[in-house]
């Protein structure tokens, strides 16, 4: 029998799917600038009642995770609504064009489970049309995993979070960028835990310009990355190959309904006594990669 | 610092003046070049560890990192490294490090300001030689260079205390007739190879010029002969004009 499905998002049916108990993120909205809806569903839960979520938020896929809401029963949607005024950086806001934040649901059950999922803040669409782009990020993957792409780790910086408990002056600004807390962010730990995936990146030359104090290298480079995690600038890519790190100046999203399949961005290679060669992103000191 | 320029020697052995031996040939006291080592050299003093109140930012010969055993930099509350450099060695590798203070003239000019008739000071009779004096202005710039626009600010003022604290010292010791209040500029941010923030100190020194001019005999008679040569002299010079544009 065919499945049903439907053009407006959310309406479709669910057909009854054999498999594991699973916990679905089927919406995430930004109700700007003070919430985001969350909303869930569970796959083959074996009863009607008595599932338990926890739900957490993150700058990053990969954490670290902060609580926003504990011991939810048989809830299927959670109104966050724990955004900070602009000027707060003590929790995330939602002010700026780009900020990517993650939410990840755990739940709990007497027989079934535990089970976990993560989703970002972004547009629905329907069944037919998410098959597409979950086809193109595969594809994307593929190519970039298998072809032109090389290991690599992106750090998304921290916009919001505890102060630096060393660095940071009265006035709430950092005045040492090699602090080796903050990294010169203002935010305890500076960054979000990496994410590891792949890239490619062009060649370009070295540019050297001249400057009153001297001449100084500047080297642009295009890269090309998998949709996920969502980067924005100012977030810092390392490729694990060579250790070559890069600052992100600009995020060009190839979007297909609204969601992203692939990134492209535009990023400077990082001077040598960057404070970000002070972040561990190799394989000595993280999961084995190569 | 213009005041110990031995013009005398210097004028004789047919050389710049020399403030010691070992010097450069090419920089002599009161050169601009001179003054802006000075502030390199007074500004690596401020920043070195052995004061008494230490600074999160510290300057050592070598920009090499501190390294424990792991090769990381050495944790919690370690300076780190400063460079303090003079924009004048254009070809150091290190530009892109920073924290760092960068010290040069800050594309201002150097004017010699007339305080006599003609610069002139002296004459002796016998001989001929006239001696000169002016004062030489010349603006100093600190170009504080930090990631963070904190940072940079913060060593910004650090420099301009030491300057503003320390001018009677300056003046005293190197011989400067005049040692403005320095003028800590806005900070403001530059793009390099990522955002670098950019605070700029800036003052004006002022030391005296001396010079003095003797006539050498030999060379002048030489110059009355070519003349005399030359038939009413008006040859000399067309040839000496019409030479340049032949090419000859």
């Amino acid at each position: 029998m065919p499945v049903p499905l439907s053009q407006s998002y959310g309406k479709q049916r669910s057909p009854h799917r054999k498999g594991e108990f699973r916990v679905l993120i089927t919406r995430t909205i930004g109700l700007w600038p003070r919430k985001v809806f969350v909303q869930w569903m569970l796959r083959n839960p074996s009863t009607a009642t008595g599932y338990t979520f926890q739900i957490y938020r993150a700058g990053s896929s990969n954490g670290p995770w902060s609580s926003v809401a504990t011991d939810l029963l048989d809830t299927y949607y959670f109104l966050d609504d724990a955004f900070s005024a602009a000027e707060d950086r003590s929790t995330a806001g939602l002010f700026s064009l780009r900020r990517s934040i993650y939410y990840k649901i755990v739940v709990t059950h007497a027989t079934d489970g535990p089970a976990e999922v993560i989703k970002e803040v972004e547009a629905g669409v329907d069944r037919r049309r998410a098959g597409i782009i979950r086809k193109l990020r595969r594809d994307a993957h593929v190519a970039l995993k298998k072809g032109s792409g090389t290991e690599m780790a992106v750090f998304k910086r921290r916009w919001w979070g505890e102060p630096c408990p060393r660095c940071l002056s009265a006035t709430k600004q950092s005045t040492r960028s090699h602090c080796e807390v903050c990294y010169g962010t203002g935010i305890d730990t500076g960054y979000w835990n990496p994410v590891y995936g792949y890239a490619t990146r062009s060649s370009t030359p070295v540019e050297t310009a001249t400057t009153t104090e001297g001449e100084t290298k500047i080297h642009p480079v295009q890269i090309k990355m998998e949709y996920i995690p969502e980067v924005e600038p100012k977030d810092i890519l390392v490729f694990l190959r060579d250790n070559k790190r890069y600052v992100i100046n600009r995020v060009l999203t190839t979007e297909i309904h609204t969601q992203t399949v692939h990134q492209e961005l535009e990023v400077s290679e990082l001077a040598h006594s960057s404070a970000a060669f002070h972040l561990v992103a190799d394989r000595w000191h993280s999961e084995p990669w190569f | 610092m213009g005041g110990i320029i031995e013009v005398n020697k210097g004028y004789r052995n047919n050389a710049l003046p020399r403030l010691a031996e070992g010097e450069s040939p090419d920089v002599f006291p009161g050169s601009p070049l001179a003054v802006v080592g000075l502030f390199v050299f007074a500004l690596r003093a401020r920043f070195q560890d052995t004061n008494e109140s230490p600074l999160p930012w510290v300057w050592e010969e070598t920009l090499s990192p501190l390294a424990d055993e792991d090769g990381f930099p050495l944790p919690d509350g370690s300076p780190r490294k400063m460079q303090i450099e003079s924009m004048y060695n254009v070809s150091n590798p290190e530009r892109n490090y920073r924290p760092a203070i960068y010290i040069g003239r800050g594309g201002g000019s150097v004017t010699a300001d007339k305080v006599s008739v003609d610069n002139r000071v002296g004459l002796h009779i016998p001989t001929g030689f006239t001696a000169y004096h002016c004062y030489a202005t010349m603006p100093v710039m600190f170009e504080c260079e930090a990631e963070t626009s904190g940072e940079s600010s913060a060593i910004a003022e650090t420099a301009w205390a030491y300057v503003l604290s320390s001018r009677d010292i300056l003046r005293r010791n190197f011989g400067f007739h005049e040692v403005t209040e320095p003028v800590l500029g806005d900070t403001d941010p530059s793009e390099r190879d990522k955002e670098v923030w950019v605070t700029r100190v800036q003052f004006q020194v002022q030391y005296d010029m001396r010079w003095g001019v003797t006539p050498i005999a030999p060379k002048l008679r030489d110059l009355a002969i070519r003349l005399s040569k030359d038939v009413g002299g008006e040859d000399f010079y067309r040839n000496l004009a019409v030479r340049s544009l032949s090419g000859e």
